[in-house]
């Protein structure tokens, strides 16, 4: 079964003329669908699909003439859904991004013969259905099919007692908001989409800890569950409009992403959620902060002179094999599209683009960007242990408090001499790489001896830790790139220098920042080879990024002059010396991954994929035998390999709409063992 | 030449005209399908001669004798929904696969793809129906350095280095023996080789072996290390 990647059909539903009727009419374009609109109406694109002689030949006229049955059913796989209509006359199939993503046409008219076909089905695969009996375009009264569902009654039972709390007024109108939303998604998710349900509860154990209970809590803590609980209710909010629109009864359940206002993009949300689950499955469980944090106990460190130079610690990650004490569960990530935030997280929110839904399929508004977002929620925990503490201590200082002193201390110990932990040696390279990176800055280059000015800053606490300051956002992203390269572009450097840049060029306005996002691609792949000699390294490098920059020149992709602006930049600066010593700051950093935060065997569990074809890559240049745009039932179990197979340079819509369902049904989710 | 490669596959919705196996196919399309009996005596066992009039893989014979039609032996092992197709060379598999069965008895079939993965864990049991003598696999981590790996033996999952080297590859065929304690010799005897994209291959002499490669694709299906809609057919 095929996907008729033209231009979509819009299907339409309007109150009728006729009281208590619905009037539905596929148009061939949205600007057909504008003329008859009115205040009542929504719409939805749909792709009809067919066999491989016949992809649905996309014609709209007369379509609904006579007495028919439009059946809609999901979330679930087009092969399952169409699969269960076979004894039906089908005469024609659509799929949508919509939690009812697989619609059919019947040319039958007797309900109950309609309604029997399906029950069992419907029943057995516990997936919704919805039945409009349309004669001439028009019906009254839908018939629903909903399974036998959960009624997520923990969930129910535990939000009321979380509402029954005593919460001080800061906290008091978010908590009840967040308790309206959480009911809705469960209750919901219950009927429609069961997978979300066991997500939704580990939520809910995490906000239970997160807000402080009783009309006194210390106002610290107020404040800042305030802010994470805005924070989450605005990614529920939109997730339940988004996942939940659509569903049944659709004439009841508007979506305001409008191009969707019918049918919703229930199934977009369980790809992103699909993908999301399986980065924070395998990275999640690889519990890097909780590492680094174990680095303490491990006796005694590496010297600084041996990080620096000698290969073999690399890739040794110290400790990785060790148990962590009693780890906290982990907490999903709430995902939804959002038209502002774009690719975005927060505490436990991640976001994608909505544009993502009609352009999956190219580099530009691709979900692999989301690891990056991921790889900073990763980082996050990481530089909390590695990053001197820079704010004031409201209790005091606590005993494995990293603090300024600690930096000083650490910064003056001599290259020979191994420090006491594990956890020292990884602060010392992080610490080096920020000294080093201020001395490099051009801002310092002006200076005639910028080294003893440095020695007189280094005592001043407020100058010390302007540094640290200046640095972290670089310093973080640095971390995030080369995490992101090595564990979910395989180390690729072409596929990753390429698509990153392709999906830089797409934002608007920041062409001035092709130094900063230079130096950030530069360091993230020289993870591969930071064992070689710098110079060498280096130039290598330099051509290798040119040669992707060329690429996209020559494809004149959209925003093409920040490709050539960072061209030009290249072709001016990568010889200075400058911009060298800049560079040779920063790998630091990527030494420090590559000793403490990097395994072979987790890169090659992320990357495992048990489906790939046995041929290595297909006549359709994919590793999967999966055809692009057909619905085969053939499943794969990593989200991330299968979108870099299926990903190119155009944004199509259909194309984008066969990845996200993809995504959605035929990924098969890592369980935890 | 007893080596027979091919296809498991199935269709997932729609019917199958199982009754056309036993016609002649004579299309239009430059091939025919002639029935030709039982392979093996086995009543699922269809085989047949492909007629073909230009050639369907490369051989010496060919350019000597220039035949105006080149046959083949195919054999079709009929399942409920599944089928497994087998000839004699990979490019003849193909071929069948593509351009024989949809006009003969299934246009919307497709590759059944097994988890080797699930199988490789299923013979890591002491009591295990198979033991594994053969995998192929493709590197899963980032070192350019090496991209696949081969092992053959008696008992792969059994060899102290195995583990290790477990989970650094995606393993996509592998191929397996019957796990008999009691009758050690016949470990060497592989029963057959399945791959992750549908592939199948067995050494095929006698009616045995053709018995014993059929219930290794069987276990497979019930023990679901194939995709849903492939899971209710059984042979």
């Amino acid at each position: 079964m095929r996907i008729n990647d033209a231009a979509p059909s819009y299907l339409t539903l309007s109150d009728s003329s006729e009281p208590s009727y619905f009037k539905v009419a596929l148009h061939g374009s949205l600007s057909d669908a504008m003329s008859g609109w009115n205040s009542s109406t929504r719409v939805s694109p749909i792709w009809e699909v067919g066999g491989p002689d016949n992809i649905g030949s996309g014609d709209t006229n007369g379509i609904f003439k006579g007495s028919t049955f439009l059946i809609f059913i999901g979330p679930c796989s087009p092969v399952q859904a169409f699969g269960a209509l076979d004894s039906l006359p089908v005469m024609r199939k659509w799929v949508s991004v919509g939690a009812f993503n697989n619609i059919a046409l019947i040319g039958e008219t007797d309900p109950d013969l309609v309604q029997g076909a399906i029950l069992e089905w419907v029943t057995s695969s516990r997936v919704p259905a919805e039945l409009w009996p349309l004669t001439d375009g028009q019906f009254g009264k839908p018939l629903y099919l909903p399974p036998p569902t959960g009624i997520a009654n923990d969930l129910r039972n535990d939000l009321a007692e979380f509402a029954a709390n005593e919460f001080s007024p800061t906290l008091a109108s978010s908590v009840q908001e967040y308790c309206c939303l959480m009911a809705s998604c469960a209750a919901r998710s219950a009927q429609v989409a069961p997978s979300f349900l066991d997500e939704l509860k580990d939520t809910h154990e995490s906000v239970i800890g997160l807000v402080p209970k009783g009309k006194t809590p210390p106002k610290n803590e107020r404040l800042e569950a305030r802010a994470n609980l805005t924070s989450i209710n605005a990614a529920l909010s939109r997730f339940s409009s988004q996942a939940f629109s659509g569903i049944s009864p659709i004439i009841q359940t508007e979506c305001h992403f409008w191009t969707h206002s019918l049918l919703g993009i229930g199934a977009a949300n369980i790809a992103l959620a699909n993908f999301v689950q399986f980065v924070g499955f395998t990275l999640g469980h690889a519990r890097l902060p909780e590492r680094v944090e174990n680095l303490r106990h491990i006796h005694p460190g590496y010297n600084f002179t041996r990080m620096r130079s000698d290969n073999g610690i690399l890739d040794s990650a110290p400790g990785n094999t060790n148990p962590i004490a009693a780890p906290e569960r982990l907490v999903p990530l709430i995902t939804y599209f959002s038209g502002r935030d774009g690719f975005s997280r927060h505490l436990q929110t991640v976001s994608a683009p909505l544009f993502t839904i009609a352009e999956a399929n190219s580099f530009r508004s691709s979900l692999l960007t989301i690891t990056h977002e991921i790889c900073h929620v990763v980082t996050d925990g990481i530089l909390s242990e590695l990053y001197p503490n820079l704010e004031p201590l409201n209790d005091g200082p606590r005993p494995d408090h990293y603090t300024l002193d600690d930096a000083r201390r650490i910064l003056k110990t001599p290259p020979e001499d191994a420090y006491e932990t594990m956890l020292e040696s990884a602060q010392r390279l992080l610490a080096d790489a920020v000294i080093s990176m201020e001395c490099a800055s051009p801002e310092r280059a002006e200076n005639s001896e910028p080294w003893r000015v440095f020695e007189e800053e280094f005592k001043c606490d407020a100058t010390f830790a302007s540094f640290f300051r200046r640095w972290r956002k670089e310093s973080q992203e640095i971390f995030v790139h080369t995490l992101d390269y090595l564990y979910f572009y395989n180390g690729n450097s072409s596929f990753y220098v390429y698509s990153i840049w392709h999906s830089w060029c797409s934002i608007h306005g920041i062409i001035d920042r092709v130094p900063e996002y230079l130096r950030r691609t530069l360091s993230a792949i020289s993870a591969h080879s930071i064992q070689e000699d710098f110079d060498t390294q280096f130039d290598r490098l330099v051509l290798e990024v040119k040669g992707e920059l060329e690429r996209l020149i020559k494809e004149d992709i959209e925003g093409v002059e920040m490709a050539q602006e960072a061209l030009r930049f290249l072709e001016e600066n990568a010889s200075k010396g400058s911009f060298r010593v800049e560079m040779r700051a920063r790998l630091h950093i990527v030494r420090l991954v590559r000793i403490f935060l990097y395994s072979e065997e987790l890169a090659a569990e992320i990357n495992y994929e048990p489906h790939v074809s046995s041929k290595g890559r297909s006549a359709n240049k994919s590793e999967y035998s999966m055809e692009r745009l057909h619905f085969q039932g053939q499943q794969f179990a990593n989200p991330i390999r299968f979108i870099r197979n299926y990903t190119e340079s155009d944004p199509s819509e259909g194309f984008s709409l066969w990845v996200l369902l993809s995504l959605a049904f035929e990924y098969k989710r890592k369980e935890a063992s | 030449m007893s080596l027979w490669v091919g296809k498991f596959v199935g269709v997932s919705s729609g019917e199958i005209d199982w009754a056309r196996l036993d016609c002649v196919h004579d299309i239009d399309r430059g091939w025919k399908l002639i029935p030709t009996g039982k392979a093996f005596g086995l009543a699922q066992w269809h085989q047949f001669k492909l007629i073909t009039f230009s050639p369907l893989v490369e051989s010496i014979n060919i350019a000597a004798s220039k035949p105006l039609e080149f046959t083949y032996p195919i054999i079709i092992v009929r399942g409920i929904r599944n089928f497994i197709v087998l000839a004699q060379q990979k490019d003849i598999a193909e071929f069948v696969n593509k351009n024989v069965l949809p006009h003969v008895i299934a246009r919307n079939h497709t590759l059944i793809n097994i988890n080797v993965d699930s199988f490789v864990d299923d013979c890591l049991e002491p009591d295990a129906n198979y033991v594994v003598t053969n995998l192929h696999g493709q590197y899963a981590g980032n070192f350019k350095e090496i991209k696949s790996m081969s092992l053959y033996g008696t008992d792969l999952c059994n060899w102290r280095q195995f583990p290790e080297l477990r989970g650094l590859f995606n393993f996509v065929t592998l191929g397996a023996a019957l796990n008999d304690p009691q009758a050690p010799l016949s470990r060497s005897w592989e029963v057959g080789r399945v791959g992750n994209d549908g592939s199948v291959q067995s050494f095929l002499k006698n009616r045995q072996h053709a018995r014993d490669f059929l219930t290794m694709i069987q276990f497979t299906v019930k023990n679901r290390w194939v995709p849903e809609w492939a899971q209710d057919g059984l042979f």
